[in-house]
């Protein structure tokens, strides 16, 4: 009788402690017990690309064994590749690298610059030294980055684009290069390198030189509008801007501070923003604009031929869910889509 | 049910209701951190490539000797123009070697450090930092830490990014323990923090809601805090009043997932009650008096205004949930029994799915954050559970006291556990630095 009290209470305790089992041992093996990891280093493109860079450092030849890429097809000279071909390891070249049409690439990374030949398909990501060319109707998907020059081709598609001069081209150059060879890559990219042709813009892209404090310093005013902010064509207004619903500025408009719809923002032809945009909705910036500080945008964001975002010395970001970029735009810094980005035209 | 323990039915209904709501809250959090739409405005700006402004990091420091020298390397470390930061410890009051520690560390790091040895005044962080703002502080963006955070190095680039939102007023970064593996408490911390920021806050952020500042590990627009008034000094929770007050000017919070700071948990029972007693005070204090104002005119959508109101009564529930049980054992021994289908169903759905709200949030930010083993002590954190309700209980019975008899609110510094590491004994800046270079308070223009 004792007994079978005694196997019952034993045989009750183990079932009710059996839930607590996992705990307990995770109390006592303690195998996860270290901090969440934090990141103690920046998303910069140009970083991420240097670890791929640094993993191959010392190495030379073909299809080199590097771990968490598996295999490398090393380049040592300028290349020229051929028509076609799926490139489906990464590649490293030290030299100027080519493509030579309809080609699809895993990743590249080069030490000099990169044509990726018409109608290519990037499907990690692509780095280069010196410049990126990216032909019309050319698919970047992942990180498109360079230490000199980005050139995007009309009806070509990106992701999230990082370069200190991010150029967009098309129209008359764009069937140029697709009716060429492939020097003519290089024509594109020596006229967009010294500026002097650089993608003919419908309108003239100002001149400002902006001084060299943070707009966040200059402009601490702040205005919340209740209803739509219009602000009227040739006219300066110096205040940061809330506006619960939609935010229009003039052709011609100049506005220092930053500035905040919550529905769409328009910018007409030529207006100079020395703030930055941020828009919960569509953001649509005209032709010919200049505007200095970060662009975000929660909707479609449109920028229109001539716009300029950013100058070299103040290198900004523009960031929304899907970017429309019209040929004859220059950005510095980052763009950003994190949908779909597509040169129109 | 018998007709005499009517009025004791009508108060369960109420708190059950409130639970009940707290219950879909939580469930509303969660999936949409698992399964909704993610939103991190302004992380998204390139930190490599904004213009940007100068900014002064308040730490504040009380008694700190064991942990002040770790932020003020870590804050000379980060990635930020070093010409446009500058740090400003706030020593307030402390009686150890505190100030010797941070004027040895300013003496090696000339004009990148201003101390600011605080010896009389009113006591509380937040009186501190008040002074600390008007004396030392000229720039628009000022960043505060608690001298037990070591903040990364791009943290500052990622707190100062959304003020270009010029909504933004106040930013609050998200908070991980670093002692995880200390003792069970410690652990059960962690477990805690990871939903309060993984998933509450974020789901906020999502939701367009009402993200709380929590006065550390984040930061403000000067031009904010001085429309909305400054440091309440009278406060014990000075970062939820500041978020209210805040949000009645018109100005946001953000919280930013990404932007992670490094803490210390604490790592004795009695540490973590008096911790947990001084915010649920403090949180009911505001809740009093922010209450009401979320319902005047303003520009708060309707979700702000719930959502607001939801987290300032967040510390209420405890008590009103002690109150509930002890409702339900009455009514049982009167002889009461619910009635009505929908009443029973009521009850019912909140004790299979209510009671777990919370732990299946907790469950959710351990797997947001990638950890696998460490969810199996879940079934300890009722524990936690249990000793949060009573001390939130007891906090909210002597606030009650406190208004009663006019008890002022004593402020519980929180206990250091980490250890500083042997250091060399900090000798006089005459003597550290042979021709020191004057290091004035950046007092504001008259």
């Amino acid at each position: 009788m004792i007994g079978a009290l005694a196997s019952l209470v034993g045989v009750t305790g183990v079932l009710l402690a059996l839930p607590m089992a996992p705990a307990f041992l995770e109390l006592y093996v303690r195998r996860d017990t270290g901090p969440v990891p934090v990141k103690n280093r920046t998303e910069k493109v140009a970083d991420f690309a240097q670890d791929f860079r640094e993993l191959l450092q010392d190495r030379s030849g073909a299809a080199q064994q590097i771990p968490v890429y598996g295999t490398a097809m090393v380049l040592d000279k300028d290349s020229f590749l051929d028509e076609g071909v799926f490139f489906a390891d990464p590649i490293y070249a030290k030299g100027r690298l080519t493509g030579g049409g309809n080609n699809v690439f895993s990743a590249i990374f080069c030490e000099k610059d990169v044509d990726l030949g018409k109608n290519a398909k990037v499907l990690s990501w692509v780095h280069a030294q010196g410049v990126v060319i990216v032909p019309p109707a050319s698919t970047v998907y992942g990180r498109l980055s360079a230490g000199e020059q980005v050139e995007l081709g009309s009806r070509c598609s990106f992701e999230r684009v990082h370069a200190p001069i991010v150029t967009v081209v098309g129209g008359a150059e764009a069937e140029r290069y697709e009716s060429e060879t492939g020097e003519c890559c290089s024509k594109i990219h020596l006229v967009l390198r010294h500026g002097s042709e650089a993608a003919p813009a419908e309108a003239e892209a100002p001149v400002w030189n902006p001084a060299p404090h943070s707009i966040l310093e200059r402009v601490t005013d702040r205005l919340l509008a209740e209803e739509d902010f219009v602000l009227q064509a040739a006219t300066d207004f110096r205040k940061n801007v809330v506006a619960s619903r939609r935010v229009h500025l003039g052709e011609g408009s100049h506005a220092i501070g930053n500035l905040k719809s919550k529905s769409d923002m328009v910018l007409e032809q030529n207006v100079h923003v020395e703030g930055c945009l941020v828009s919960e909705a569509d953001l649509r910036i005209g032709p010919g604009c200049l505007v200095m500080g970060p662009v975000l945008s929660d909707g479609d964001l449109i920028i229109e031929s001539g716009t300029q975002i950013g100058t070299l010395d103040h290198p900004t970001t523009v960031r929304a869910p899907r970017i429309h970029i019209a040929p004859g735009v220059t950005l510095h810094g980052s763009l950003w889509a994190r949908e779909f980005g597509r040169v129109t035209g | 049910m018998g007709h005499g323990s009517a009025w004791l039915l009508i108060p369960f209904c109420v708190i059950e209701v409130f639970i009940c709501t707290y219950m879909v809250r939580h469930y509303w959090f969660t999936l949409n951190r698992l399964f909704g739409r993610q939103r991190h405005p302004l992380i998204d700006i390139d930190i490599d490539l904004a213009d940007w402004p100068a900014v002064t990091v308040l730490v504040a420091a009380h008694n700190e000797e064991a942990v002040v020298a770790d932020v003020l390397e870590a804050l000379l470390q980060v990635d930020y123009p070093p010409d446009r930061l500058h740090i400003v410890p706030v020593n307030d009051r402390s009686t150890d070697g505190t100030e010797a520690i941070i004027d040895a560390i300013a003496a090696r790091n000339p004009g990148r450090i201003t101390p600011f040895h605080r010896r009389s005044g009113k006591a509380r962080k937040a009186a501190a930092l008040q002074e600390a703002m008007e004396n030392y502080v000229q720039t628009e963006i000022v960043l505060l830490f608690d001298a037990d955070y070591i903040p990364g190095k791009p943290l500052i680039r990622q707190l100062v990014a959304p003020f270009f939102d010029p909504e933004v007023g106040c930013v609050m970064g998200r908070v991980v323990p670093m002692n995880v593996g200390q003792n069970l408490l410690t652990r059960m911390l962690d477990m805690e923090r990871g939903a309060g920021y993984q998933i509450d806050q974020q789901a906020r952020m999502n939701m367009r809601l009402v993200p709380q500042f929590g006065g550390t590990a984040g930061g403000m627009r000067k031009s904010a805090l001085m429309e909305a008034g400054g440091w309440n000094t009278d406060t014990l929770t000075e970062d939820t009043e500041l978020t209210y007050r805040l949000l009645m000017h018109g100005w946001k919070t953000v919280y930013q997932n990404r932007a992670e700071c490094y803490e210390e948990s604490p790592v004795r029972w009695p540490v973590r009650v008096r911790q947990n007693k001084r915010w649920a005070k403090g949180h009911n204090q505001v809740m009093l008096k922010y209450s009401l104002s979320l319902f005047r005119p303003s520009r708060l959508t309707l979700l702000e205004r719930l959502d607001g109101l939801l987290l300032l009564w967040i510390y209420a529930m405890a008590p009103a949930l002690l109150i509930a049980w002890m409702l339900a054992v009455i009514m049982f021994y009167m002889g009461d029994y619910l009635e009505g289908p929908m009443l029973v169903l009521f009850v019912a759905s909140f004790t299979a799915l209510g009671n777990f709200a919370t732990f299946f949030e907790i469950a959710a930010s351990a797997r947001l954050d990638g950890s696998k083993r460490r969810i199996s002590i879940l079934p300890f954190n009722f524990l936690g559970f249990l000793v949060s309700m009573m001390t939130c209980s007891q906090a909210a019975w002597e606030l009650v006291r406190d208004a009663v008899f006019h008890n002022e609110s004593i402020w519980d510094k929180t206990e250091r556990a980490r250890h500083a590491e042997p250091r060399p004994v900090p000798v006089p800046v005459s003597q550290a630095v042979p021709q020191p270079v004057p290091v004035e308070p950046l007092r504001e223009a008259a």
